[in-house]
């Protein structure tokens, strides 16, 4: 009798999953009959399809269409001018919502459906990183992975770094300046707040690294669960991080997170200094703190230390400022994913690395346009030697250099605005 | 409706029964979900711990805690798994997912795992963690040089899928409990329905209501029990109105018996009274046949006391309780009641042997009754009777014995009737002597009692001298007479304890017993012979006769009285031999001779056997030719040890023996064949050829199948049967006339000759010369020898030589040794002869080279 009951209970529970399926079936039908398919590299029309899966929706979803946006702005105009020699570049967006398992999803579908021509411009350590081990099996086809939003330490390590390349320096390199910049002015108790994941755990280990270097440790630290929105509520991580009474707390978080983080800390009345990665699209965190203390009646943004991983956006000293600045101004365009409720930001740092992202990207395709191949990729990008993104320094690749940039640039928050710390004594103890 | 009460218990048993099957169910699959998720849990956690341990060893070599971190987080969201960590080797933790923080106690344990979990182990732990047990897991990796994996799953999971699978199976159980209940009550009602029905109607019909059958139409027991209850009922009904109805009839049939019995009462006063009177007619009867009663009685009295056999009663102890006159006359006594007075011990005072009474008593006890008891009785007037007596016991109610009953028979005439019929047997009716068996028996009691006590005694064998020629020349009854005289004789000779006996003919013998000496015996043997030489007075004649005794005064060694008489009578042959009218005593000699005599007929038979025989031939001459006309065939014996032994040495040991026949039969063969292959080589186109001469003895020459034998060789040879003279002796013939004529005749069939051998010497008369068909007369040697110089041989020979002259007699001189014979035979017109003056017999190869010396000749 007990196993006739289980059997009829499997029975119905296969039916169920059965339904699901066939729901899930029917819904791509739709999708793919509604949704025209071009081929990703037609010859008449003369375009490479790049494959672009990003946070478009929820708790980093604004983080994925700025960047987006930015490499838009840049790809929008590099083909309006005829493209490289005659070659459009097209960047197909997927959402992932930054999570891995879409994410995988939306790089098989790049791979085996669409057939892009590299994988560009992903979004997110824990999303990226998982993606890894596919660039390996497909490294027949010379599948590659092109400036992720991430510095994440599994993308510029074996065994899968040789499948990356890089803009962006690394979080190490982030971190490494952070508690670097800390302990000179004499903050040596350094307590760590960051998401329980790779990206969390890699930033971790950076600061863990960075203050071993000084014989120090970390004093503190509390983990939290990624996906957390503005809205939670952080005051047991702060107490339990406050405990230690900590001289600087490093944030390696989102900018939902980070923001919540700070909000929660300072309500607790503590004034230290909180630092953040370029990770935290600082401009969006701002704004929270912003619209937050205009509520609260409380000035939520002192004490905040974010590095960055391009200069800043208001430098109209570098061309590529200015560049950017133009091209941003006249760009209007969204992910056909996003919310469409979402108010564009003029500029911020995210956008501004994914334009540099594109601009790179737009030398390279230029730099093999007589013959783009994928399997080419490797060989160009070692020709992207002392090259000139208008940023002040120059962008460098070569045989086992995987990373273009190397500067990291620190911020804080001035008249309403993350402008480049000029001097560390302002948090000397 | 209710269920009936009979099925209240079934119910409540199912009910019970059904709840306990619910609980047991539950509780053992609960346990056993537990077991097996426990079990699943931990495999599970070992699995995973593993997959960490081996699958990221590059990216924890590395200590690159954000790809760490990536892998751990993978494992999270695996349901059940509440937290997986990393360690280095110093359990310093390098990744986890603790949030917000490694609780201390966790933390405690990474060191302390890494600190002394041993490299190639796992390590497996309940804690409690976020106030849940948990089941923690903790595995080194590359044996712990490069860190340990740790993973936390929560226990209560297991807990709370046991708790969900119990209430949903004690839920389902409650619902087919209740269900099951409920049908089961719906079958008992629908079961009980038609029984209930049937019930009432069983009431029913109990007060006789047989309408309104309940109509149930399952095939099923239940429907079986209502039609058979209907029937039943159908059947009760008419039984019930059939027995009212019967009960009826009964009742009126009862007054009419009884009416009918009033009148058979009074018919039967009336009866009574006649039979009243008929009983007293009955008695009257009795009366008249008690009278015949006693009357029977005495007739039986009459009977036992006027019975020949004497009928008694007697008690165990000896003493008569009854007897009739006849057994007071058999015993000697005057009436019964003397016989009763004067015996009180039957035992000492009635048999001769007192045991007999004792073995009457064992016979009787044994088998209950004797039969044809047969004793000596001492009469009371002393004298010796034999009585038969037939007895039986005869018990009471209770088995004991009460008396002996039986009757006594006076056997004493017939005993002696026996007697003398067994004496009959033994002895001689002609001399009233005792005969040959009981002579022997007498012998080998002499034999046994020598034995034992070196007793002598002495066996004489007697026959008497030509009682032949008495008998024949005197009659049989002459001879009968002298037998008895000499009997009295012998009798008269012998002592007392001696045996005298005939043993048939004219032989006697005489067992002399106790003898001193040997001398005695003699004594006697001389008396003996003394006595039978006187005359005898026969019807008035003097007869004279003579006898010849045989003795053996050693009778010691013998074994057997057999061989005792042999030895008696070979010394009286002995004696007849040496002249008659004499006695021999047997010895040693005799003794030897007779071995040796045993020895030869041992040997002879041998010979026969093994052909020891040859033949040789004497050829017979023609005078006027003197050439050979034929050949006497004469048998040797050619003994292994003795050498040749001619015929005369054992052809009267060959007839006594019956081997005569097989040597006549062997020589009548050989020489058959052997004269046919000289006839054939020599006497080619011949007319005379040469004849064959056999002698067949007498003894044979009377058995019917000699002329069968004589064909046979003939035919085997291919002899011509004129060539072949078969020749017997005269006594031959006259020992049996008739049959030798019978036999003459048919040899004379078969064509065959016949010659006379040795004729002259029988001393009987010439006649049968012309009664018999004989051919040739052999002249016997005797006279031949004699003719030279006694005149008497010269006038028989002349005799016999005319005689067959005048009957055509062929006439054969035989032994003729010398030229003088010769010349009187030739002088008297003797044609043949046979002897030595010309050849002496001859073996076949000397016959064969003479016959062709001879013809080469001519």
């Amino acid at each position: 009798m007990v196993a006739l009951f289980h059997n009829e209970w499997h029975a119905f529970s296969v039916f169920y999953s059965r339904g699901k399926r066939y729901i899930t079936a029917a819904l791509l039908l739709i999708a793919f009959s509604i949704l025209p398919i071009r081929p990703a590299c037609a010859d008449d029309a003369k375009e490479l399809v790049f494959g672009m899966s990003a946070a478009f929706t929820g708790a980093n979803g604004e983080m994925g269409i700025e960047f987006y946006r930015g490499v838009m702005a840049y790809l929008d105009y590099f083909n309006a001018n005829g493209g490289a020699d005659g070659w459009k570049i097209k960047v197909q967006p997927s959402n992932d919502g930054y999570n891995p398992a879409p994410c995988f999803r939306n790089t098989v579908q790049f791979i085996e459906k669409d057939d892009v021509f590299a994988l560009f411009s992903y979004v997110g350590t824990p999303t990226t990183t998982h993606i890894l081990p596919l660039l390996q099996k497909f490294s027949a086809r010379d599948t590659y992975l092109l400036f992720p939003l991430t510095g994440a330490q599994p993308l510029r390590t074996e065994p899968f770094g040789k499948y990356v390349y890089n803009l962006r320096p690394s979080y190490f390199e982030e971190t490494a300046g952070l508690v670097d910049n800390l302990v000179k002015v004499g903050r040596n108790r350094i307590a760590v707040f960051y998401q329980s994941d790779a990206y969390g755990r890699t930033g971790w280990d950076g600061i863990r690294r960075a203050l071993n270097k000084h014989d120090l440790s970390i004093v503190a630290e509390a983990a939290y669960e990624r996906g957390a929105l503005f809205g939670q509520d952080f005051t047991e991580e702060v107490s339990l991080i406050m405990k230690e009474e900590p001289d600087a707390i490093i944030c390696i978080g989102t900018y939902a997170s980070q923001g919540a983080f700070i909000r929660d800390i300072r309500n607790a009345g503590h004034d230290v200094p909180v630092a953040g990665l370029s990770f935290s699209d600082s401009d969006k965190m701002l704004e929270l703190l912003v619209q937050e203390g205009r509520r609260a009646g409380h000035n939520y943004t002192k004490n905040i230390i974010t590095s960055q991983v391009v200069p800043c956006y208001e430098d109209i000293t570098l061309p590529a400022v200015r560049f950017y600045r133009e091209l941003m101004d006249n760009y209007k365009g969204l992910p056909a994913v996003s919310d469409k409720a979402y108010t564009p930001r003029r500029f911020s740092y995210v956008s501004f690395e994914g334009f540099l992202n594109a601009v790179l990207l737009g030398e390279i395709i230029t730099r093999m346009a007589d013959a783009p191949s994928r399997d080419r990729l490797p060989e160009v990008m070692e020709t992207i030697h002392d090259f000139d993104l208008g940023l002040g320094e120059t962008t460098n690749f070569g045989k086992g250099r995987h990373q273009g940039l190397d500067t990291v640039y620190f911020t804080s928050v001035i008249d309403g605005h993350f402008m480049p710390i000029a001097n560390w004594n302002r948090w000397r103890k | 409706m209710r269920a009936p009460k009979l099925f209240r218990k079934p119910f409540l048993f199912m009910v019970l029964l059904f709840g306990v099957i619910a609980v047991v169910t539950s509780l053992t699959s609960s346990n056993r979900l537990r077991l097996e998720m426990t079990q699943e849990y931990e495999s599970k956690a070992l699995a995973l711990t593993r997959s960490v341990a081996e699958s990221d060893i590059v990216t924890i070599l590395e200590l690159d805690a954000g790809s760490v971190q990536a892998r751990v987080n993978q494992y999270q969201s695996i349901d059940g798994v509440s937290y997986v960590f990393v360690t280095d080797e110093k359990g310093e933790i390098i990744a986890h997912t603790f949030i917000p923080s490694v609780p201390i106690d966790i933390r405690e344990l990474a060191v302390e795992t890494a600190e002394t979990l041993p490299g190639d182990e796992y390590m497996q732990r309940t804690i409690v963690y976020h106030e849940a047990s948990h089941l923690h897991m903790a595995r080194p990796i590359l044996a712990g040089l490069a860190g340990y994996v740790h993973l936390g799953m929560d226990s209560s999971i297991i807990e709370r899928k046991i708790k969900d699978a119990t209430v949903q199976q004690q839920l389902l159980m409650l619902a087919l409990f209740g269900a099951s209940l409920f049908l089961v009550y719906i079958f008992f009602l629908n079961v009980s329905k038609p029984l209930t029905l049937l019930a009432e109607y069983a009431a029913r019909v109990a007060a006789k209501d047989f309408s309104n059958v309940p109509k149930i139409n399952s095939k099923d027991e239940v429907g079986q029990l209502a039609k058979a209850m209907g029937s039943m009922a159908h059947h009760i009904s008419e039984l019930v109105s059939n027995l009212e109805e019967r009960v009826r009839q009964k009742t009126k049939e009862l007054q009419e018996a009884r009416d009918a019995l009033k009148q058979t009462v009074e018919a039967r006063t009336s009866e009574l009274l006649r039979a009243n009177t008929q009983l007293k007619i009955e008695i009257a009867e009795r009366k008249v046949i008690g009278e015949a009663l006693k009357k029977t009685e005495r007739k039986y009295r009459t009977i036992f006391e006027n019975a020949v056999e004497g009928i008694y009663q007697t008690s165990p102890s000896g003493r008569f309780l009854s007897a009739n006159p006849s057994l007071a006359r058999i015993l000697g006594f005057k009436s019964p009641d003397d016989l009763m007075a004067a015996i009180y011990d039957i035992g000492t005072q009635m048999y001769m042997e007192p045991p007999r009474r004792k073995e009457f008593l064992r016979r009787i006890e044994e088998q209950g009754f004797v039969k044809n008891f047969v004793s000596k009785i001492r009469r009371r007037d002393g004298r010796i009777i034999w009585i038969a007596e037939n007895a039986r016991k005869i018990l009471d109610a209770e088995g004991s014995l009460i008396c002996f009953e039986g009757s006594v028979e006076d056997i004493t005439l017939r005993k002696k009737a026996e007697d003398q019929l067994k004496r009959q047997a033994f002895h001689d009716p002609l001399t009233g002597l005792p005969n040959r068996a009981l002579f022997l028996d007498h012998l080998r009691l002499a034999m046994e009692r020598g034995r034992r006590h070196k007793h002598m005694f002495a066996v004489i064998y007697m026959d008497l001298d030509r009682f032949k020629v008495i008998n024949d020349s005197l009659g049989h009854e002459t001879g009968d007479e002298l037998l008895r005289g000499v009997a009295r004789v012998l009798e008269k000779c012998g002592r007392s304890v001696d045996t005298v006996a005939r043993f048939g003919g004219d032989e006697f013998a005489i067992l002399l017993e106790e003898i001193a000496a040997p001398r005695d015996a003699i004594t006697i043997a001389r008396r003996i012979l003394d006595g039978v030489r006187q005359p005898f007075d026969i019807g008035g004649n003097e007869v004279f006769t003579s006898a010849s005794l045989g003795l053996v005064l050693k009778t010691e060694g013998y074994d057997r009285p057999e061989s005792l008489l042999r030895d008696a009578d070979t010394a009286m042959y002995r004696a007849k031999e040496l002249g008659k009218s004499r006695f021999k005593v047997f010895n040693k000699k005799m003794h030897d001779q007779a071995l040796k005599l045993m020895a030869l007929e041992t040997d002879l038979r041998r010979a026969v056997d093994l052909r020891e025989f040859e033949v040789v031939y004497q050829p017979i001459v023609r005078l006027d030719t003197r050439k050979i006309s034929g050949f006497e065939a004469l048998v040797r014996w050619r003994h292994p040890k003795h050498g040749i032994i001619n015929p005369g040495d054992f052809i009267s040991l060959a007839e006594d023996t019956g081997l005569i026949y097989a040597i006549d039969n062997l020589v009548l063969d050989e020489a058959c064949s052997q004269v046919k292959h000289w006839q054939n080589t020599f006497n080619k186109g011949m007319e005379d050829k040469l004849s064959l001469n056999i002698n067949i003895s007498g003894k044979h020459f009377g058995q019917s199948m000699l002329p069968g034998q004589i064909t046979r060789a003939l035919d085997d040879s291919g002899l011509a049967a004129e060539s072949l003279n078969i020749e017997i002796t005269e006594s031959a013939l006259m020992d049996n006339p008739s049959v030798a004529e019978d036999i003459l005749k048919q040899l004379k069939t078969l064509g065959t000759n016949i010659c006379i051998d040795d004729f002259g010497t029988g001393y009987s008369s010439l006649s049968y010369l012309q009664r018999f068909p004989i051919d040739v007369v052999k002249v016997d040697r005797s006279f031949i020898t004699g003719v030279e110089d006694d005149l008497d041989s010269q006038a028989i020979v002349r005799t016999i030589f005319s005689l067959g002259e005048s009957l055509g007699l062929k006439i054969v001189a035989e032994g003729v040794e010398t030229p003088a014979q010769l010349d009187f035979l030739e002088s008297e017109g003797c044609c043949y002869v046979q002897g030595f003056l010309f050849y002496k017999p001859l073996s076949a190869a000397e016959v064969d080279s003479t016959l062709a010396g001879i013809t080469n000749r001519t």
